[in-house]
């Protein structure tokens, strides 16, 4: 339907060009980088739109398509780190461990999704992404829905040992 | 920080919005890219026939082994060939250069 037609094409980066930013932003935690990932998403797409069967959503077929390409962009980079501020604020006498939640500290939580390994990272990404949808991530990375829940819960529990590293004991008391 | 709130961080994600020139930026590489003629592929199928007779030859000659030659008498033969053929040589190398280059630009697909 669309190979080869640029204006049509044109039409699905403005409408898509939202989403894909965020899902590249969701790996990266950098705008720039973003916008970077999913222009190489949206080139990788025109170039294989002919492979895309009707059967599925577009929006899925293109996402996976998108995640494919962030996946393997983020090998090539180092994760985003945890920026040091937040430590301090959040281990800080006038903020008391597990009370107070600053967006610095909602920051780092996400930054340390991103450093996670890989698989357990990007079932963590995509399933937030896609407001909490196990199908929807599972269909992105091209296996079952039962892995995405295992990867899951096996995340979850990886990021609450970092993250009580990272912003302190008392803070992982709850965490656990 | 509990679950809940790990939750809730990686849910409420903030929603960053593409630079006005993305789309358009977007559209020129793909525009770019559209113009670019299609690399030319490697052309294995003319290869392989090749291929698989210098295989065979490397297996023939593996199984049967190296030939009893004597290499003294082999160069003598020759020596004496090429003197007494020595004109003969000079074409001969002319026609073999040209048949190598017309064999490679036949290979690679090359029309004028």
């Amino acid at each position: 339907m669309l190979a080869g037609d640029l204006t049509a094409f044109d039409g699905i980066v403005r409408r898509w060009q939202g989403p894909m930013v965020n899902l590249a932003y969701r790996f990266c935690r950098d705008r720039g980088s973003a916008e970077e990932m999913a222009q190489e998403a949206f080139l990788r797409a025109y170039r294989f739109l002919d492979r895309w069967g009707q059967d599925s959503l577009f929006s899925t077929w293109l996402f996976a398509v998108a995640t494919n390409v962030y996946r393997s962009q983020m090998r090539r980079v180092r994760p985003p780190e945890v920026p040091l501020e937040t430590e301090r604020q959040v281990r800080g006498p006038g903020n008391p461990a597990g009370e107070v939640e600053t967006a610095e500290t909602a920051e780092a939580v996400r930054r340390t999704v991103c450093s996670l390994p890989e698989k357990y990272r990007d079932a963590l990404v995509l399933f937030y992404f896609h407001d909490m949808d196990i199908e929807g991530a599972a269909s992105c990375l091209g296996v079952p829905a039962g892995t995405v829940k295992a990867r899951l819960h096996r995340g979850r529990a990886l990021l609450r040992r970092r993250l009580a590293r990272i912003l302190g004991p008392g803070l992982s008391a709850e965490a656990t | 920080m509990n679950p809940n709130d790990i939750d809730r961080a990686l849910r409420e994600d903030r929603e960053i919005t593409p630079s006005p020139e993305f789309a358009g930026r977007v559209m020129r590489a793909v525009r770019q890219r559209a113009d670019e003629r299609e690399a030319l592929a490697f052309p294995w199928r003319r290869l392989l026939p090749g291929l698989a007779v210098c295989a065979l030859l490397v297996v023939a000659g593996l199984v049967v082994g190296p030939p009893s030659i004597d290499s003294r008498a082999v160069a003598e033969t020759l020596n004496r060939i090429a003197l007494r053929q020595s004109a003969a040589w000079l074409p001969m190398t002319l026609v073999g250069s040209y048949a190598l280059v017309w064999w490679s630009l036949r290979m690679s697909g090359y029309r004028r």
